[in-house]
């Protein structure tokens, strides 16, 4: 079983499969999800590789599939998620999979254009009802039985010519014209004719939808009459090259009202068979759309096997695939059970050979983490992966990152709801899981939820020490200040009174958690909680790298690299005791060893600590030893700086030199042909030559990242202050501006603005003070961790195990 | 039952409110019982009449009046509270309905 302390320990290993039994092993192998394969073909054309085909078939397979999803969503069918997680099926079913998918495309495609033709046709009969109907009222007032002949000699009555009825041969054209084009229509058409024709219209008033398009158009009927052969040619062109869909129009009444008869009887039946078309399809489709999401799985699952199989290699003659692979020594077991099971679903004879090979290769690093730590591992991995083997510091993340936040963060309130937030997000979260897969920031959140919990709590406890709530200080065990010795005199006189801490006004012994709730009511609160803040991250600080320094010794240790001990951990380690260790250590003393009875010669600390460095003597001593100590001190950091600088090079150079010394020797005992071939011992740096200029500027620029590093990183650790400073304002703002207004009414009026102003209140707390001061302190949390913890220990140039696994392929996939 | 009036409530706002609602009638109950003990923190806070006029008596009263205004207004969360969650059935039953 891991641990979180380093990384795991992986192994190569080369995996021989029988051809047969290769897709059920690696199949079983994505299922576990323990493995991550190493490419064996490099060079080789993705068009080249062995299972070109297959992967192209599952491409050709999916294209279908996505098209069905959307012909479904179309259809507006709501398709059901899946819970259960299909296995790949064998190699045989893909080809049942991909007839019923074929079958399935035929008989959407053949639908989508049945429909398609069908309301064409609809469009036509309904264009020649409207054609029919209109015309019939053209002549709805003419008694004749011929059409042409009548109007025929309504147009020689009006040109003022006698023509006999029977020599006319006028005929007539009837159509259909998209509205907006008709009077272009109508313009050519009289140019074109030189006016030798007749044209009458009248609108459609309901809309006809555009069996191409979908979209709905005015339409509007229009009769030509003309006389002659070249005239009607014309006409007909004119009426092709405005897209007018001509039909023909009955001789007379009679056969108009059988013509619209039977259109009408043609359109009702061809309306019951698109409907019949809709239902046909929507059941079809319904039937899809319950196993589609199960054929998305399993085709992925058939790809990401065929796309895993491309990487290994064939032998040919052994008729096996050899396969390299990472994977967790812990791991072993499972891996070689998953090869057995997978070795007997393909009954094969030749059970899977699985062989451990030692690699110089970079190892890939392996953090098993819980649901509980993911959050951490994840914020460390995001500054950079840790190196194999090398010390990981997510699992004291797990402490102090909240704590820091907790610092920063400073209100109990805030983290009493922030902690409620956080355990509603624990308690329901499998509920809530699948809602966090849809939206990104909320389930950025909800991945988060024991980081924010654990936040909370820590901010609650903050909030006990610096004694804040909502900006209001809590008074559990009795203020340690009294007003003993003021008459109710001095108070009605004066505005402020002055508790003394050395008369009876102090009780004797301070408040036992956290700070006084009386500071709260004081003028100097700031001057107080700033010093005592201050002074606090400082020691945090001093702490924090203190830790990572010692980290780095576990890391020197475990790589067995002594000379780091010697010439980097313990010059690093007094360089920051020397300095600001002393300073931590001269805190502590001046809270223990002043009081308020000696509080005016108190010396300041920062000013003795920069006397201490120009070597000038302190104007009032902490303590009486204190200049000798801090002559000591001094001398011993300044003899750390050119101990880190130079030592190390020095004694690499001098062990260079020995190598060096020493290969003549062993040259001259070994005859020429043996001169040739590779030296009996491999040198450690014969890969990179030693080059003295390369490690002494490495290892001034790591001295003084170091060195100035410590002052700055110190300092940096100030915002611990800056923070929860910003935050106790920013809250005190709040309630003054906000919620005073309802607590100072007087009267019962104020209860009502009370309600009022509290719901406004509860926004701006949860808008200002929880999200907008939560992710800042989290951030400078973050921050703190990522640049003064990790840069004196980590290195983070690893790469993460990837392993082959459904699980994350099928959720990378989702979005 | 009038099914819920469109505009006023939908299910966000409705959580919103059950929320506040619930915040507020813990929050003002216990600033209640504070004020009733004549807490020291919300001294800036009260109506507080000049150092002269009064008596230790006014200051009780007055802190007795704002922690009877605190109770009065978490008793009108009480109401808010128990108008949220008929908002939220009366949401749930029509989405029930509509499905």
């Amino acid at each position: 079983m891991g641990s979180l302390f380093r990384s795991e320990e992986m192994t190569l290993a080369q995996l021989f499969l029988q051809s047969e039994a290769a897709y059920a092993c690696v199949s079983e192998l994505g299922e576990l999800g323990m493995v991550q394969f190493r490419d064996l073909n490099p060079d080789v054309n993705a068009f080249q590789r062995k299972f070109v085909n297959e992967v192209r078939r599952c491409d050709e397979m999916e294209r279908k599939l996505r098209f069905l999803e959307k012909e479904i969503k179309k259809a507006e069918i709501p398709i059901p998620d899946t819970e259960d997680n299909p296995p790949a099926p064998p190699p045989r079913e893909m080809i049942d999979l991909e007839a019923t998918f074929e079958k399935l495309e035929t008989e959407m495609k053949q639908v989508i254009i049945n429909q398609e033709t069908l309301k064409k046709n609809y469009l036509e009969l309904t264009e020649l009802k409207h054609v029919l109907v209109q015309t019939r009222q053209f002549f709805e007032e003419v008694q004749f039985q011929s059409y042409p002949l009548q109007l025929a000699s309504e147009i020689a009555a009006e040109e003022g010519h006698h023509i006999q009825a029977d020599s006319i041969g006028l005929s007539l054209t009837a159509g259909v014209v998209l509205k907006q084009r008709f009077a272009a229509f109508e313009r050519m058409l009289w140019r074109a004719c030189h006016g030798k024709v007749f044209l009458r219209h009248s609108e459609i008033d309901s809309p006809l939808e555009d069996p191409v398009t979908g979209y709905e158009v005015q339409k509007c009927v229009f009769v030509v009459f003309y006389q002659g052969e070249q005239l009607k040619s014309r006409v007909k062109r004119i009426c092709e090259g405005f897209h007018a869909n001509i039909y023909p129009c009955p001789e007379n009444q009679a056969e108009s009202q059988e013509m619209i008869l039977g259109v009408m009887t043609r359109l009702e039946d061809l309306q019951n068979v698109l409907g019949q078309t809709q239902e046909h399809r929507y059941r079809a489709l319904a039937l899809a759309a319950k196993n589609i999401k199960v054929w998305f799985i399993k085709v992925c699952k058939i790809k990401a096997i065929y796309h895993t199989l491309n990487l290994f290699d064939l032998d040919v003659t052994r008729n096996c695939l050899i396969a390299e692979c990472w994977c967790p020594v812990g791991d072993l077991n499972r891996i070689q059970q998953a090869l057995t099971i997978g070795t007997e679903r393909s009954e094969s004879t030749v059970p899977s050979i699985l062989h451990v090979v030692e690699s110089n290769l970079e190892h890939p690093t392996y953090n098993r983490t819980n649901k509980f730590t993911t959050a951490f591992q994840s914020i460390v991995n995001a500054y950079g992966v840790s190196d194999y083997r090398e010390v990981n510091p997510a699992p004291y993340t797990i402490i102090t990152f909240p704590f820091l936040f907790s610092v920063m963060f400073g209100d109990g309130g805030d983290g009493i709801i922030m902690a409620l937030f956080a355990i509603w997000m624990c308690v329901f979260e499998k509920k809530l899981a699948s809602s966090a897969k849809n939206n990104e920031m909320w389930g950025t959140v909800y991945a988060g939820r024991y980081m924010i919990l654990l936040m909370g709590l820590f901010s609650v406890y903050s909030g006990f020490i610096y004694n804040d709530f909502y900006s209001k200080s809590i008074n559990i065990f009795g203020s340690s200040f009294s007003t003993n010795g003021t008459t109710n005199e001095t108070i009605r006189k004066n505005l402020f009174v002055t508790l003394d801490p050395n008369t009876t006004q102090y009780l004797g012994s301070p408040y036992p958690l956290g700070i006084d709730p009386i500071w709260r009511q004081s003028t100097n609160e700031l001057t107080y909680t700033n010093s005592f803040k201050m002074k606090l991250s400082v020691i945090f600080g001093v702490i924090h790298m203190l830790f990572g320094v010692s980290l780095s010794l576990l890391n020197h240790t475990y790589f067995k690299k002594r000379l780091n001990i010697l010439c980097d951990f313990v010059p690093q380690v007094l360089f920051l005791v020397g300095m600001f260790g002393y300073l931590v250590f001269m805190i502590f003393y001046k809270w223990l060893a002043f009081g308020p009875h000696n509080s005016d010669v108190a010396p300041s600390l920062l000013i003795t600590l920069i006397n201490m460095f120009l070597l000038k003597p302190p104007p009032q001593l902490l303590y009486d030893a204190q200049r000798a100590v801090q002559y000591v001190l001094v001398i011993i950091v300044v003899l750390c700086v050119p101990w880190m600088l130079a030592v190390k090079p020095i004694v690499l150079y001098i062990q260079n030199m020995k190598k060096q010394v020493r290969k003549p020797k062993y040259a001259n005992l070994v005859n020429e042909t043996e001169q040739e071939s590779e030296p009996v011992e491999p040198e450690p740096d014969q890969k990179e030559k030693f080059d003295f200029s390369d490690v002494f500027i490495r290892q001034a620029i790591h001295t003084i990242e170091f060195c100035l590093g410590c002052i700055s990183n110190t300092a940096s650790y100030l915002r611990l202050w800056a923070l929860s400073l910003a935050h106790a304002e920013l809250s005190l703002v709040l309630w003054e501006m906000v919620l005073r207004i309802g607590l100072s009414m007087e009267g019962y009026v104020g209860a009502i603005v009370l309600w009022g102003v509290f719901a406004f209140w509860v926004v701006l707390t949860i808008a200002i003070l929880l999200i907008m001061e939560g992710l800042s302190a989290f951030l400078h949390g973050l921050r703190l961790h990522w640049v003064e913890f990790n840069n004196k220990f980590y290195v983070g140039d690893g790469h993460i195990f990837a392993p082959f696994s459904f699980e994350v392929i099928l959720d990378d996939k989702e979005d | 039952m009038a099914i819920l009036v469109p505009g006023i409530c939908g299910p966000r706002a409705s959580v919103c409110c059950l929320v506040t609602s619930v915040w507020g009638i813990v929050m003002l109950l216990i600033m209640g019982i504070c004020l009733r003990f004549d807490a020291v923190a919300f001294i800036e806070d009260l109506p507080i009449p000049e150092p002269k006029d009064y008596t230790p008596d006014t200051l009780h009263e007055t802190y007795v009046q704002a922690s009877n205004n605190c109770f009065i207004a978490a008793g009108i969360y009480v109401a808010f509270l128990g108008f949220s969650m008929w908002q939220r059935r009366e949401y749930n039953k029509a989405e029930f309905r509509m499905n």
